[in-house]
C-alpha cells in the first residue's frame, strides 16, 4: 500500500483547496527521487505550493481516522471503500526536526483523485507529531520517535 | 461582527437548521449546545488555526533543502517499521 500511495504520477484535486488556502486545488503527487518513503505534493497552478507528504500510518502505526459521511460523499467514496491518506511533513533545518501534521490529514479517493484536507475534531492527534527530533543540548544527537511516543502537545499515543 | 446578548437557556438560529444554545455560563467559560445538519463542519477555531499554520510552515519546505532531513526520516521510518515488527513478535494478536 505504501508503494502505491507514494509512487507518484497521480493528480489530486481539492475542490475546497487546503485549509487556509482555498485557491490551491490541483496538485501532482510526485515520488521522492531517492526512494524515501515520502512524496511531493506539487501545486499545478501555483509553484510555491509544494509540500512534503508521507503516509500517516508510517509515522503513527495506530493512526485511525473516522472519515465523516459528508467527506465520503464529497469524495465519491463507495460505502465500504477505504480512502487513501497522506499527512504533510514540516522540516526545520537547525536543529533538524521533522514533524507530521496528524491533525489535518489529506484524504482522497484513489479511484478519482478527489481530495480534501480534513481537520479532525476531538481526535487528540497533534498538528506537530514529532518524527525526527534533534536535541540541541547533546551535540547533533538525533532521536527518533517510536510507536508509543506521546507528543509534546498531548496528542493521542501512536 | 454581529454581537448578541443571551442568557443561559436562550438560543440563536443561523440560517436553516442551525441553532446555538447557551447551555451554561460559569466564570469565563461558556458552554454552547449546537444543533446543525450533519454536513456542517463544527470545529474549535484553534484546531483550524493550527492546521493552517502547519500548512504555512510545510510550504516552506524546499526539495533542495531536505537531503539530510530525508536521510534522517528514512532512518526514522525504518526504525518505526522495525519497532512494529518487534511489537508484533512480542505481542501476537
Amino acid at each position: 500500500m505504501s508503494d502505491t500511495l507514494l509512487a507518484g504520477g497521480r493528480t489530486l484535486v481539492f475542490p475546497d483547496g487546503l485549509v487556509g488556502y482555498p485557491e490551491w486545488q490541483r496538485f501532482e503527487l510526485e515520488a521522492s527521487p531517492d526512494g524515501s518513503p515520502v512524496a511531493w505534493l506539487q501545486g499545478k497552478d501555483e509553484e510555491e505550493a509544494c509540500f512534503l507528504v508521507t503516509e500517516p500510518a508510517l509515522v503513527c502505526p495506530t493512526y485511525e481516522v473516522d472519515v465523516p459521511r459528508h467527506v465520503r460523499t464529497a469524495l465519491g467514496l463507495e460505502a465500504k471503500q477505504l480512502p487513501a491518506m497522506l499527512c504533510m511533513l514540516v522540516v526545520q533545518p537547525e536543529p533538524l526536526t521533522i514533524t507530521a501534521n496528524l491533525l489535518g490529514p489529506i484524504i482522497y479517493n484513489p479511484d478519482n483523485g478527489l481530495a480534501c484536507q480534513v481537520v479532525l475534531a476531538d481526535s487528540g492527534y497533534p498538528a506537530r507529531y514529532p518524527v525526527v527530533v534533534t536535541d540541541p543540548a547533546s551535540a547533533n544527537s538525533t532521536s527518533i520517535h517510536t510507536p508509543g511516543s506521546r507528543s509534546a502537545e498531548g496528542g493521542a499515543a501512536c | 461582527m454581529l454581537v448578541l446578548s443571551r442568557r443561559p437557556g436562550e438560543s440563536i438560529a443561523i440560517g436553516d437548521g442551525i441553532r446555538v444554545t447557551i447551555v451554561e455560563v460559569s466564570g469565563d467559560r461558556v458552554k454552547l449546545g449546537i444543533q446543525a445538519p450533519q454536513d456542517v463542519v463544527i470545529l474549535r477555531q484553534e484546531l483550524c488555526d493550527a492546521v493552517e499554520a502547519e500548512n504555512r510552515a510545510a510550504r516552506q519546505v524546499r526539495p533542495e533543502q531536505v537531503g539530510e532531513a530525508l536521510r534522517s526520516l528514512r532512518r526514522a521510518l525504518s526504525h518505526e517499521a522495525a519497532a512494529r515488527g518487534v511489537e508484533a513478535h512480542d505481542r501476537p494478536g
